[in-house]
C-alpha cells in the first residue's frame, strides 16, 4: 500500500503536471501557429485577388 | 518577496496549496524510510518537490507578462477551467458510480485536453494580430516589440490552458 500511495503522490505530483505543460504548451503553439498561418494566408490571398481586380 | 507583498489572494492560496504538495512528498520520508536509500527514490522526491517550486514561480511572474492584456490571460484561464469543468464532471460521474455520456478513459481526456489547448492557442494568436495591427495604427502604443508580446503570448497561454 505504501508503494502503491507513493508512486500515486509521484503521478498526481510530478508527472501530471510536467505532461500537462509539455501538452499545453506544444498544444497552444500549434493551434495559435495554424491560426496565425491561416490569417496571414488568408490576407496574402485576398492581397492577390486585389491587385488582379 | 516584493513580488509576494503585490500579489492578489488567490494566488497565495495556489501557492499555499502547492506548499501542501510539496510538504506531502518530503512526508513520503516517513512512508517509507528506504526511499532515502534509493537513487530512484531521491529522484522521484526531488522531482515532486522541484515540480513545485516551478509550479510556484510560473504562478508568482506568469501573470506579470498579462499585465496589460487581461484579455489574452481571460482566454487562457477560460479555456484551462473549461477542460477542468469537463475532468470534474467525469470524476463526479464515476464516483457517483453513472455510466452515462462518452467514456473517460486516456485517449479521451488527453485528445480532450490537446484540443483545448490548440483552441486556447488559436484564440490568443487571433486576439494579438488584432492587438498587433491597432498597434501598427497607432491606436494602441505598447513599449515591447510584437515578435517578442507574441512569443511570450504563446508561451503563456500554452501554459495557463495546461494549468
Amino acid at each position: 500500500l505504501s508503494a502503491f500511495l507513493l508512486q500515486d503522490l509521484q503521478g498526481a505530483l510530478f508527472f501530471h503536471p510536467v505532461l500537462s505543460v509539455v501538452i499545453g504548451s506544444v498544444g497552444g503553439v500549434v493551434g495559435s501557429s495554424l491560426a496565425s498561418g491561416s490569417a496571414t494566408r488568408w490576407r496574402r490571398l485576398h492581397q492577390l485577388a486585389s491587385a488582379r481586380v | 518577496l516584493n513580488a509576494l507583498r503585490h500579489t492578489p489572494e488567490v494566488q497565495h492560496l495556489f501557492l499555499l496549496v502547492l506548499t501542501g504538495n510539496a510538504v506531502l512528498s518530503l512526508l513520503g520520508l516517513y512512508v517509507v524510510p528506504s526511499t532515502l536509500g534509493a537513487t530512484a527514490g531521491l529522484d522521484a522526491l526531488l522531482g515532486a518537490t522541484g515540480m513545485q517550486v516551478v509550479l510556484a514561480l510560473l504562478a508568482l511572474f506568469g501573470p506579470i507578462s498579462f499585465d496589460k492584456f487581461p484579455y489574452t490571460m481571460g482566454i487562457s484561464l477560460g479555456f484551462g477551467a473549461l477542460f477542468a469543468a469537463i475532468y470534474l464532471g467525469f470524476l463526479a460521474r464515476d464516483f457517483a458510480g453513472l455510466s452515462l455520456g462518452s467514456d473517460d478513459g486516456l485517449v479521451t481526456l488527453y485528445t480532450l485536453f490537446a484540443g483545448v489547448a490548440l483552441l486556447a492557442g488559436a484564440a490568443a494568436s487571433v486576439r494579438s494580430r488584432r492587438l498587433r495591427s491597432m498597434t501598427r495604427s497607432g491606436a494602441a502604443p505598447i513599449g515591447i516589440s510584437s515578435v517578442r508580446r507574441m512569443g511570450r503570448w504563446t508561451t503563456f497561454t500554452a501554459v495557463g490552458a495546461a494549468i
